[in-house]
């Protein structure tokens, strides 16, 4: 019996959601789960339960990055434009 | 006339907790595919997808300590992309939700329809999702934000205390480099200085773990603000912030409201007459 196939079971099983660890144990004995496995699953022991799996790399999660500055969403939304520079000759030319 | 593209990708989630998201149109997918890519959190959660196609191939070994995951995610889009040129059938299966907090899907779709490929997206139960039941928070009561933690820090950000705040991957806070697996108590630091400059150091915030496998229980560890510093973070422990103040009614734009309430009111009247 795998162990992938144990852990999917109890995760589609609302029953196994909310037992108590006395009811787990009957319940994976029924289950025909070996002892060995049935007492890494209520010990939650998941070293043994990687080996037992034959997966025992680390594993990295980690999200998008942050991103660069000025990124905007590809999304039809111009940025809004910077202010025009001052044109001084132009203000004083109307002044007067 | 063109031939249509035999090759195609299909990005999608298979959830957070191992047999209890995963969709039976996804397990559809991996048993189908020609080849699966597969990135999720857990070493089990890995084997467990492996067993459903005998060609599933991790994309763990792009990342490297020390290597930034920019070229990591570089990388692992264009192995995705170069079996799909092969004509293949691809599919790549991502922990929780495949396009939130998620660069490696979205530019894999993107790329694929720019050169005529078939390409999908599917959606997961992200841990957000889980978030939200777990912890018994509906983030249409008060507003929510939420932010990859470095990118919290690292950019100027207008933060309405009266909302929740949900800072994701926060045991990396402050990574610059993009090349760690954790950083220091030092750049806590000012992450939590900077918490310190909207909310009191006595607010109490949530450290919360989604469960990767079903008897793992859930994370909820309530802690003051202050004590961030030194409490245990693990990859995927994401900090999240209740509202510390109420919200303020904008009275000014009830006005407005109201006078076009009445206004309304007005013109069906004249119309009744």
């Amino acid at each position: 019996m795998k162990v992938t196939d144990v852990l999917e079971s109890i995760g589609q099983r609302p029953e196994l959601k909310k037992m108590v660890c006395t009811d787990a144990a009957t319940i994976l004995t029924q289950q025909l789960v070996p002892s060995n496995l049935q007492k890494s699953l209520l010990l939650n022991d998941r070293d043994t339960l990687e080996k037992l799996a034959g997966f025992r790399q680390d594993i990295i999660c980690y999200i998008a990055s942050p991103e660069k500055e000025g990124d905007m969403p590809k999304d039809g939304n111009k940025p809004p434009e910077e202010d025009e520079p001052l044109n001084e000759e132009a203000i004083l030319n109307k002044a007067s | 006339m063109n031939q249509p593209l035999q090759g195609s990708i299909v990005c999608l989630g298979i959830g957070i907790t191992l047999g209890s998201h995963l969709t039976q149109l996804a397990r559809n997918y991996i048993e189908q595919a020609d080849v699966v890519f597969l990135l999720v959190s857990d070493g089990i959660v890995e084997q467990w997808v492996c067993e459903m196609n005998e060609d599933t191939r991790s994309l763990q070994p792009f990342y490297q300590e020390g290597i930034s995951r920019a070229i990591s995610y570089h990388n692992m889009v264009n192995a995705i992309l170069s079996e799909v040129h092969k004509n293949k059938k691809v599919v790549g299966v991502f922990y929780g939700h495949p396009g939130v907090f998620a660069c490696v899907p979205h530019l894999v779709i993107q790329q694929a329809k720019e050169r005529g490929y078939y390409a999908l997206m599917e959606a997961g139960i992200s841990a957000e999702d889980c978030l939200y039941a777990d912890l018994a928070i509906d983030p249409g009561e008060f507003g929510c934000a939420q932010f990859e933690t470095s990118q919290f820090m690292m950019f100027k950000r207008t933060i309405d205390p009266s909302a929740y705040l949900i800072l994701w991957q926060v045991c990396i806070a402050g990574d610059t480099s993009l090349t760690k697996f954790s950083t220091g108590i030092e750049q806590r630091r000012i992450l939590v200085s900077l918490l310190e400059s909207i909310y009191s150091k006595d607010h109490i915030v949530i450290i919360y773990e989604a469960p990767t496998l079903p008897i793992h229980g859930v994370r909820n560890d309530r802690i003051k603000l202050c004590d961030l510093l030194t409490v245990k973070l693990n990859q995927h422990s994401t900090l999240v912030i209740p509202p510390s103040v109420k919200m303020t009614t904008n009275r000014e734009i009830l006005k407005k409201l109201s006078d076009l309430s009445e206004k309304n009111k007005a013109i069906h009247l004249c119309k009744v007459t």
